[in-house]
């Protein structure tokens, strides 16, 4: 569906904040769930970009999504600008459960991967523990507002220091978590093998949004596969994009 | 057409649509003229790992490596699904080898769910198989004239345009009884990762398709419906009635929409009404009058 673009911001070198004005249907999105999203420009680049939501302001019939510039497709959508039109299709694929007790709940993210974790720190409620990791500050420092807002419970980390700890969030959990603990993770692929580590390890229950190169975001092309535990093959976009860490075989995506 | 009374001449075609119960959230089924489901083979296939998709300029290209269900969940597991909508069902199928093309065609013989099989003679990114059949003309008559024996259906072949010359091939299935041919899969094609100097994919080459190979595919139409005399399927980069038209034009009888349904899931809809309204507004009762008229 067509939406007009209300804000596109760079909060960050390469970093993007856009909101939208959302149909009824967009708002339905869940924390996890992802967007599939192309500007209007003509047949190239032909294919859309999934995008977790970000920001789900029911209030305000709007929808945010976070992204970082990594190719074509995301810095012709950084040039955009408020009015213009975007081309939406979504809220698609499956969230993060919904948590009764955020009291043993720790949400760990690795830069850009912040994205569905600010969405499901938002609808479980203020308080919420966060660990934010970035190489540098830039990766993390743009969530601040956001923070604030949600009375989240942050803690920031940085490769170089230059925010928050110094170290990784891995290094910074490892730290924290207890059997008793259920974590949501998002981040680079190396972060999630870690996770999934330590959950064995530790025993915490654990649950990871995956990523993988898209051609549709329903279930028509089989594009974005990765492997299930027993070696078959599953849909990040239909069966995902949130897996519980164990269902995955991190061996074989590797 | 292949003694199917289609309700209208635009299909989803393999590969771009799942097992057509995927496009249901965004079109009604009954909409569309024909569901032409992911390639089928006689037994599960997993496929080919990542990578799988690369974006190039107006199209991509894939290299899914057939993964599917296999035809015995298909028919289980799916066709009952189909069973109250109004689309006819096209399936396309595989094999390995000649008898594994004669066993899935086979195990479609009492489906009557199913209206036709599409042969796939003309996958890129499988050793086996495939592309193979479809750049001889003995092997692709043999193969066409076996599955219209095990299956009792109406067959399509789908053929490659990675070939020089389409009409001995189109010929040869022809006459081995194909009721229709569908042309073109994609085109062969591959992208190489220039920071770490390796092939994107490691099949190396991959299937280009999308806007970008819509001349190639028009210019291959046309030259399949000047060489035979059964039906010509259209496929190759087609989003939009214009698109479509321009394929009928060129003498296909029929069009499937490709990756257009990855954009857009309900393109098919789009793309019915836009030939509707230019038959409308050019006073056309039949797309006979504009069928192969250059």
């Amino acid at each position: 569906m067509k939406v007009k673009i209300l804000s596109n911001r760079e909060v960050a070198p390469e970093y993007f904040k856009l909101s939208f004005s959302a149909t009824k249907e967009l708002l339905k999105g869940r924390p996890g769930q992802f967007l599939m999203i192309r500007g209007d420009w003509g047949s190239d680049p032909f294919l859309r970009r999934p995008f977790s939501i970000y920001r789900c302001r029911k209030e305000d019939e709007s929808v945010e999504i976070l992204y970082r510039v990594v190719g074509r497709g995301t810095r012709l959508l950084s040039r955009l600008s408020a009015g213009d039109i975007l081309d939406v299709l979504g809220p698609l694929g499956n969230g993060f459960p919904v948590f009764t007790n955020k009291g043993n709940l720790l949400l760990v993210s690795g830069g850009v991967g912040i994205a569905p974790l600010i969405s499901l720190a938002e609808s479980v409620g203020s308080g919420i523990s966060l660990i934010a990791g970035g190489k540098t500050k830039h990766d993390v420092s743009y969530i601040a507002d956001d923070v604030e807002e949600l009375c989240i419970d942050v803690k920031y980390v940085t490769e170089d220091g230059s925010m928050g700890q110094k170290g990784t969030s891995v290094s910074v959990m490892r730290e924290m978590v207890t059997p008793n603990d259920t974590v949501c993770a998002c981040g680079p692929f190396g972060m999630l093998v870690e996770v999934q580590k330590l959950s064995v390890e530790i025993g915490f229950s654990a649950y990871v949004s995956c990523e993988e190169k898209m051609g549709c975001g329903v279930g028509l092309c089989f594009g974005c596969v990765v492997s299930g535990v027993d070696g078959e093959y599953l849909l990040v976009c239909k069966d995902g994009p949130v897996f519980d860490v164990q269902e995955l075989s991190w061996d074989r995506n590797s | 057409m292949i003694g199917v009374k289609f309700s209208n001449p635009v299909f989803s075609s393999s590969g771009t649509s799942g097992y057509g119960l995927e496009l249901s959230p965004y079109i009604a089924l009954g909409d569309i003229g024909a569901i032409v489901t992911k390639g089928i083979s006689a037994k599960p296939k997993q496929g080919t790992p990542q990578p799988r998709i690369v974006e190039t300029a107006s199209g991509m290209l894939n290299s899914i490596g057939l993964q599917n269900i296999g035809a015995r969940k298909l028919i289980d597991n799916v066709l009952p699904k189909l069973e109250d909508t109004d689309t006819k069902v096209i399936v396309n199928v595989f094999g390995d080898n000649l008898d594994g093309y004669i066993e899935v065609g086979r195990m479609f013989l009492n489906e009557d769910r199913v209206d036709a099989l599409e042969v796939n003679l003309s996958c890129p990114n499988v050793k086996e198989g495939g592309i193979a059949f479809g750049r001889d003309p003995e092997l692709a008559a043999e193969v066409i004239s076996a599955v219209i024996d095990a299956s009792k259906k109406p067959v399509i072949a789908k053929l490659t345009p990675n070939i020089t010359d389409i009409s001995p091939i189109a010929k040869a299935v022809e006459k081995a009884g194909a009721s229709a041919i569908s042309v073109i899969n994609c085109l062969v094609g591959m992208a190489i990762d220039v920071e770490n100097r390796r092939p994107y994919f490691k099949n190396i080459t991959a299937g280009l398709s999308g806007p970008a190979i819509k001349p190639v595919a028009l210019r291959v139409v046309w030259e399949t419906a000047k060489a035979v005399d059964i039906p010509v399927l259209g496929i190759g980069g087609i989003s939009t009635g214009r698109d479509a038209l321009e394929f009928i034009m060129a003498g296909a009888t029929a069009v499937q929409v490709g990756i257009a349904n990855l954009i857009n899931p309900g393109t098919i809809s789009d793309v019915v009404e836009e030939i509707s309204d230019f038959c409308t507004e050019n006073k056309i009762s039949d797309l006979k009058e504009i069928r192969g008229i250059i």
